[in-house]
C-alpha cells in the first residue's frame, strides 16, 4: 500500500516535470526573455545572475556569442523534446506494425521479422546511427529517421509477444470465425489491448532519445548550430566546464530533470495502466 | 646574385659563427608529453601531407634546409650551402659526418635517393607535385649534389624546408621495404624512433649523437587526445606538458593554473569568406559586386577578432598575410557599416535580403563554430539569411571545393603551404582554371602570371599591390584575419610556438 | 539442448550476414570515396582507374559477395588512408576496447546487482526508493558529461588519478566508472524486477512456509532463478556497453575500436568502418550466444529440451 502510494507520488512529480517541459516548449515564444538566436558578442560569457558579474538581463548567463542561455534552454525544449517524441513516433509506428505482423501471422513472416530484429539489436547502435548520419548529412530530419529506425525493435519484440497471447484469446478467435478480415481484427481487437504497454514503453523511450541526441551532438553529428538543442548546448559547453561552468551545467540540468521526469512519469504510468507487468529483459534489448 | 641568395649567404655565415661558439649540451634527461588532437597515418615523411605527421616527422628526420625561428627565412640544415651554377642547375654541399639512427652514413646518395623516391610516380607520394620542377638529381661526389630543373625555379629554398621532405636512409628503406619503414622510421633527426601505438602514442628517444648536439629532453611522447576538454585537464594535472590548438577562451584558465602557460604566435594561415563571384557552383546574388560589397560591410571582423579570438588575430584587408611577400599595408578593409550594407543590397534589388549557404568545415580554423555563427549573426542583421552547411572532414570539404560544389559563401582558410609569399595564396584561388578559383578575371590572370615570372621584388610587389586593390574593389572575398597558433606548455619547460605551425619540441629546454 | 544451441548458432550467423549487408549498403549506396582520395587535379581517367582498382566499378551485388567472401577470411580491405589492413588496424585496438568494456561491465554489475537484489528484498523501503530514484537519475545523465566531471574532479582538482589514456590500472578507473554508470541503472532495475518476479513464485512461498532460513531462500532459490533474466540482460547489455564505449573512448582518449570507428566514419574510410562495425557486432552476437548457453545451464526447462516462449 505504501509502495503504491510512493509510486503515485513519483507519477505526480514526473507529470509535473513533463508538463513544465512541454509548456516551455509550446510557450517558448511568449515565456522566453530573449530571441534565442540574437547574438551580442560584446555581452559574451556573462555568468548567471547570482555569480559575480551576473545580471538580471540574462538570469542564466550568456554563451560565447552572447546569446541568452535561459532563452536557448526554453527554445531547446522545443527542439529536444520534439526530436525525442518524433523519433519515438517513427520507431513506435514501425515497431508496432512489424510486431503485429510477426505475432498475428506467425510462420515465415515471424521468422523474417524476428531475425531482422536480431540484426538491429546486435548492431552497435551508436555506430550505426553515426555512420548513417555521416552519410546522409546531419540534420533534424535525418536524425529522427536514424534514431527511429534503430529504435523500433523493442516495440516489435513486446508487441509480437503480446499479439501471440491475444491471438489465441476467445474474442479474436470469435472474430475470425465470424469471417472478419485480418487487418480489421488486428485494428479492432488486438491493437487496443496493446496500447497501454506501448504507451508506457514509448514514454520511457522519449527520455532515452533525448539522451541519444546529446551523444550525437557530442560527436558532432547531432542537431547543427545555431539551432538550440540541449544536447548541442551541452556539447558546445563541455570545453568550458573548467572556466565557464554555466554553459554545460544548465543544458545538462535540463536534460537531467526532463528525462528524470519522463522516467518517473513512465514508471508511474505503468503502475496505473499495467500494474502486473514488470520490465522484462526483452524490453532491455536496446541501444 | 639575387637578393634571396645574398640573404642566404649572410645567414649561412652567421649560423656557422653561432655553431662554432655553440653551447655545450648537457645529457638529455626527463620526459615530455605532447598532446595531439589526432594521430598521423604513417611515419614515412614522404607519404602524407598531415600536420600531425609533419610535427612528428620533424623530430625524427632532418630536411635539407630549415627555417630560422626568428626571421622564418630558409637557413642551411643538412645542406651546408646551396648555390646556383646556372639558371637551371643548383649545387648543394652536404654536411659531413652525419649518420642515420641505424648507423648508415648521410651522403649524396641519401639525398638523391630521397628526391628520386618522391619523384618516382610508382611511389605515389602525395608531395610529388611540389617537386615536379626537378629534371634530375646528380651526385657530384660523396657530399655534393646537383639539382637540375626544367625551368629557372626561384622558390627552391622555400621548398627544401618543406616539412615532409625529410632525408631517408636508402639502404634501410630498400632492404626493409616501404611498409616496414612506415611503421619503423629511421632518420638523422634529434630523436630516435622507439614505438608507435597507433591512435594512442608515439614514443621517441633523444639522439645523443645528433649533429647539432643532443636535445635536452630524453624521452618525447606524442599522445593522441581527441577531446579538447581532456587535453586541458591533462595539462593542468601534469599528465601532458605541451598542447596545441588551445581555444582562446581557455587561455585565462591555463595562465591562472600555475602549472602551465600559453605561448602564441602569428602564423601564415588566413581566414576569409569566399564568395562565389563567378557563380561556379550555381548562380546566386553573389555574382553582383554590390551584393559582395554589402557583405563586406556587414561582417564586423574586428569584433570577432577582439571578442571571439581574444585579440589573437591580425587583420588581413586583402586576404594575404602581412608576413607574406606581396602584402600591401596601404590597403584598407571595408568598414563595418550595416546601414551601407542594407543600402547596397537594396540597390542590387534585394531590399529584403536573401537566403544563402554558408559552408564551414572542421579543421585549421580556430573556434570555427563560434566564428561561423557570429558571421551568420552579422549577415542576419542586414537581411541575409544563412543556411549552414558543415563538413566534419577536411578531405570531404576540399573535394567539394575542387568539385565546384561550394555554392554561396564559404568560410575558408589557407596556410600557404608554409611558403611566405602571396603567390601561394592568390594563384590557386584567382587564376582561371585553378582548382580553388571561384573568382576570375582576365586582368588578374595577367598580373598573377607576370608576378610568377619576374624576379625583381619591387616589380612583383607592384603587381601584387595592383592585384590586391582590384580584389578589394571587386569584393571577391570578405578577407578576415590571419590566425595565431595558440599552444600551451608546462612551466617546467622553455618552449615557444612556431610561426610555421611546426612544433619544435627538440628545441625545448628544461627550466633552471 | 544441442538443438537449441545449434538453432541459436544459426541465428547468429544470419545476424552477422544481415549486419554486413546493412553496413555495406549504407557505405556504398550513398558515399563516393573515390573523389575524396584523389589529388585535386585528377582527371576523369584517374577516377575511373581508381574505381577499377578498388573494385567499385562492378555491380553492387558482386561487390557485396566479394566483400562477404573476403570478410569471412578476415580481410576487410586496406584502410584508404594508411594503406594498411583494416582488419589489422582493428585487431590492434581490440584489446583496449575489451579491457574497457569488461571493466565497465564489472563496475556496472558490481553496483547494479547487489542494489537490485536489496531493493527487491526490501521492496517499498527507503532503500528501495532511493535506489529507484538513483537509477532513474543515472539513466538521465549523458555519460560524456559525467566523464568530463570525473576528470575535472579526480585528475585536475584532487590529482589522484590520471585524466586520460591507457596504461596502468589507475588509468582504467575513471573510464570504467563512466561506462559502468551507463550500464548500472537499467541493469539494477532489471535485476530488481527479475528478483521480484521470482520472489512471488510459489516455490519460494513454499520454501518459506516450510521454515527454510530466509538467507537460504534468497540466495539458493531466488537469486539462482533471478540469475536467468540477469544473464540474458548481460548478453544484451554488451551491445549497449559498446555504444557507451564510443563516447567513453573519445572522452578519455582511450585507444579502442569504437573511437577508431568514429574517426573512420568522419573520414569515410569505409574499409575500416565496415571492419569495425562487423567485428563489434560479432562481439555482441558472441556475447549473446554465451549468455544463451549459460542460460541453458541455469534453466532446467531448456536443459531438458523444452524451450521457454
Amino acid at each position: 500500500m505504501r509502495a503504491r502510494f510512493g509510486r503515485l507520488r513519483f507519477l505526480a512529480v514526473g507529470s509535473g516535470i513533463v508538463l513544465l517541459a512541454v509548456a516551455a516548449a509550446v510557450l517558448a515564444p511568449w515565456v522566453s526573455p530573449h530571441d534565442p538566436y540574437r547574438q551580442a558578442i560584446s555581452d559574451r560569457l556573462i555568468p548567471p545572475v547570482w555569480d559575480t558579474g551576473g545580471t538580471w538581463q540574462h538570469p542564466l548567463g550568456t554563451d560565447p556569442l552572447g546569446r541568452d542561455i535561459l532563452s536557448r534552454i526554453i527554445y531547446g525544449a522545443r527542439v529536444s523534446i520534439s526530436a525525442g517524441a518524433l523519433a519515438v513516433a517513427v520507431a513506435m509506428t514501425f515497431g508496432v506494425f512489424m510486431g503485429l505482423l510477426a505475432g498475428y501471422y506467425g510462420g515465415a513472416m515471424d521468422t523474417v521479422i524476428d531475425n531482422l530484429v536480431n540484426v538491429i539489436l546486435a548492431y552497435p547502435f551508436l555506430l550505426l546511427a553515426l555512420a548513417a548520419i555521416a552519410v546522409l548529412g546531419p540534420s533534424f530530419g535525418n536524425m529522427i529517421i536514424v534514431l527511429g529506425l534503430t529504435g523500433w525493435p523493442i516495440y516489435t519484440r513486446v508487441v509480437r509477444a503480446e499479439t501471440l497471447k491475444y491471438r489465441e484469446r476467445e474474442f479474436v478467435q470469435a472474430a475470425r470465425a465470424l469471417g472478419l478480415r485480418s487487418p480489421r481484427i488486428i485494428r479492432v481487437h488486438v491493437l487496443p489491448n496493446l496500447l497501454n504497454t506501448v504507451i508506457v514503453m514509448a514514454s520511457l523511450e522519449v527520455a532515452r532519445m533525448i539522451i541519444l541526441e546529446s551523444f550525437l551532438s557530442f560527436l558532432g553529428l547531432g542537431i547543427q548550430p545555431p539551432t538550440p538543442s540541449w544536447g548541442g548546448m551541452l556539447g558546445e559547453g563541455r570545453v568550458y566546464m573548467l572556466t565557464h561552468w554555466w554553459l554545460a551545467a544548465f543544458p545538462g540540468l535540463a536534460i537531467f530533470v526532463t528525462t528524470l521526469g519522463i522516467n518517473l512519469f513512465g514508471d508511474g504510468l505503468r503502475d496505473v495502466l499495467d500494474p502486473y507487468r514488470v520490465l522484462t529483459p526483452a524490453a532491455a534489448r536496446t541501444e | 646574385m639575387s637578393r634571396s641568395r645574398v640573404l642566404l649567404a649572410l645567414i649561412l655565415a652567421l649560423t656557422l659563427v653561432a655553431l662554432a661558439a655553440g653551447p655545450v649540451a648537457a645529457a638529455p634527461k626527463g620526459r615530455v608529453v605532447v598532446a595531439l588532437g589526432s594521430d598521423t597515418s604513417t611515419m614515412d615523411p614522404h607519404m602524407h601531407t598531415e600536420r600531425m605527421g609533419i610535427i612528428i616527422n620533424q623530430h625524427i628526420f632532418d630536411t635539407l634546409l630549415a627555417r630560422d625561428t626568428r626571421t622564418w627565412q630558409p637557413v642551411p640544415h643538412l645542406a651546408e650551402s646551396i648555390k646556383s651554377v646556372n639558371p637551371t642547375t643548383w649545387e648543394m654541399k652536404l654536411r659531413k659526418g652525419v649518420k642515420f639512427h641505424n648507423g648508415e652514413p648521410f651522403n649524396a646518395e641519401s639525398v638523391k635517393f630521397s628526391f628520386d623516391r618522391v619523384l618516382n610516380p610508382e611511389q605515389k607520394s602525395p608531395i610529388r607535385g611540389n617537386f615536379t620542377w626537378i629534371k634530375s638529381v646528380e651526385i657530384v661526389d660523396e657530399h655534393t649534389v646537383r639539382i637540375v630543373t626544367e625551368k629557372p625555379y626561384p622558390a627552391i629554398h622555400e621548398i627544401l624546408t618543406f616539412g615532409n621532405f625529410g632525408m631517408v636512409p636508402p639502404k634501410y628503406v630498400k632492404e626493409k621495404g616501404d611498409a616496414h619503414f612506415a611503421r619503423n622510421p629511421v632518420g638523422t633527426g634529434p630523436f630516435k624512433f622507439v614505438e608507435w601505438r597507433k591512435g594512442e602514442r608515439t614514443t621517441l628517444e633523444a639522439n645523443e649523437h645528433y649533429w647539432k648536439g643532443a636535445p635536452a629532453i630524453k624521452t618525447l611522447v606524442f599522445r593522441v587526445i581527441p577531446e579538447t576538454a581532456t587535453q586541458i585537464a591533462e595539462l593542468l594535472s601534469g599528465g601532458v606538458d605541451i598542447l596545441r590548438a588551445v581555444p582562446p577562451d581557455q587561455i585565462p584558465a591555463i595562465e591562472k593554473s600555475g602549472a602551465a602557460r600559453v605561448t602564441a604566435t602569428k602564423i601564415l594561415r588566413v581566414v576569409y569568406l569566399q564568395l562565389d563571384g563567378d557563380g561556379r557552383a550555381g548562380k546566386t546574388p553573389l555574382t553582383d559586386v554590390k551584393v559582395r560589397r554589402a557583405i563586406n560591410h556587414a561582417v564586423n571582423v574586428d569584433e570577432i577578432m577582439q571578442k571571439v579570438l581574444g585579440g589573437m588575430a591580425v587583420r588581413t584587408p586583402a586576404g594575404t598575410n602581412p608576413m607574406a611577400f606581396g602584402f600591401d599595408p596601404a590597403i584598407k578593409p571595408y568598414a563595418y557599416d550595416p546601414q551601407a550594407a542594407r543600402k547596397l543590397l537594396a540597390e542590387a534589388g534585394f531590399p529584403n535580403g536573401f537566403e544563402i549557404t554558408l559552408n564551414t568545415y572542421t579543421g585549421s580554423i580556430v573556434s570555427v563554430d563560434q566564428v561561423a555563427q557570429a558571421t551568420s549573426g552579422y549577415l542576419d542583421k542586414v537581411g541575409i539569411r544563412v543556411k549552414p552547411r558543415h563538413f566534419a572532414d577536411v578531405g570531404q570539404y576540399l573535394a567539394n571545393f575542387r568539385g565546384s560544389k561550394l555554392d554561396g559563401i564559404t568560410m575558408a582558410s589557407w596556410g600557404y603551404n608554409s611558403v611566405f609569399d602571396s603567390d601561394f595564396i592568390y594563384y590557386i584561388h584567382f587564376k582561371t582554371g585553378q582548382p580553388y578559383a571561384y573568382n576570375t578575371a582576365r586582368e588578374m590572370d595577367q598580373w598573377l602570371d607576370e608576378a610568377r615570372s619576374v624576379v625583381d621584388p619591387k616589380k612583383r610587389q607592384e603587381l601584387y599591390s595592383r592585384f590586391q586593390r582590384f580584389i578589394v574593389d571587386q569584393a571577391y572575398w570578405v578577407p578576415m584575419y590571419a590566425q595565431f597558433t595558440i599552444e600551451a606548455a608546462s612551466n617546467k619547460l622553455n618552449y615557444e610556438a612556431s610561426s610555421d605551425e611546426i612544433m619544435r619540441v627538440h628545441a625545448a629546454t628544461w627550466k633552471q | 539442448m544441442q538443438v537449441y544451441i545449434l538453432r541459436r548458432l544459426f541465428q547468429a550467423l544470419f545476424v552477422c550476414v544481415g549486419i554486413s549487408l546493412i553496413t555495406f549498403l549504407l557505405l556504398h549506396v550513398v558515399g563516393d570515396p573515390v573523389l575524396l582520395l584523389l589529388p585535386q587535379d585528377a582527371s576523369d581517367r584517374d577516377v575511373a582507374l581508381l574505381k577499377e582498382k578498388l573494385g567499385l566499378a562492378r555491380p553492387l551485388w558482386i561487390q557485396y559477395l566479394s566483400f562477404l567472401k573476403d570478410a569471412a577470411r578476415g580481410d576487410f580491405g586496406q584502410s584508404l588512408f594508411t594503406q594498411e589492413s583494416a582488419f589489422g588496424l582493428i585487431l590492434e585496438r581490440m584489446p583496449a576496447t575489451l579491457e574497457l568494456t569488461l571493466a565497465g561491465m564489472l563496475v556496472g554489475l558490481g553496483i547494479a546487482i547487489p542494489l537490485g537484489v536489496i531493493s527487491a528484498i526490501r521492496r517499498g523501503s527507503l532503500t528501495d526508493r532511493l535506489c529507484t530514484v538513483g537509477a532513474v537519475a543515472g539513466q538521465a545523465m549523458p555519460i560524456f558529461w559525467l566523464g568530463i566531471m570525473l576528470i575535472i574532479l579526480f585528475a585536475v582538482k584532487f590529482r589522484v588519478l590520471p585524466a586520460s589514456g591507457r596504461g596502468t590500472v589507475w588509468h582504467l578507473i575513471l573510464p570504467a566508472i563512466t561506462l559502468g554508470a551507463y550500464l548500472a541503472p537499467l541493469t539494477m532495475r532489471l535485476t530488481r524486477s527479475g528478483m521480484l518476479d521470482v520472489l512471488t513464485q510459489d516455490y519460494i512461498r513454499t520454501a518459506r512456509a516450510k521454515g527454510v532460513v530466509e538467507q537460504v531462500v534468497l540466495f539458493k532459490h531466488a537469486l539462482r532463478n533471478a540469475a536467468i533474466p540477469i544473464v540474458t540482460i548481460l548478453g544484451v547489455q554488451f551491445g549497449r556497453l559498446l555504444g557507451g564505449a564510443v563516447v567513453t573512448e573519445t572522452v578519455f582518449a582511450w585507444p579502442g575500436v569504437a573511437s577508431l570507428a568514429v574517426k573512420a566514419i568522419r573520414t569515410y574510410d569505409y574499409p575500416v568502418v565496415q571492419g569495425a562495425v562487423v567485428l563489434l557486432a560479432l562481439l555482441i552476437v558472441v556475447a549473446n550466444l554465451l549468455a544463451d548457453i549459460a542460460i541453458t545451464y541455469l534453466d532446467p526447462r531448456i536443459r531438458l529440451g523444452r524451450e521457454h516462449a
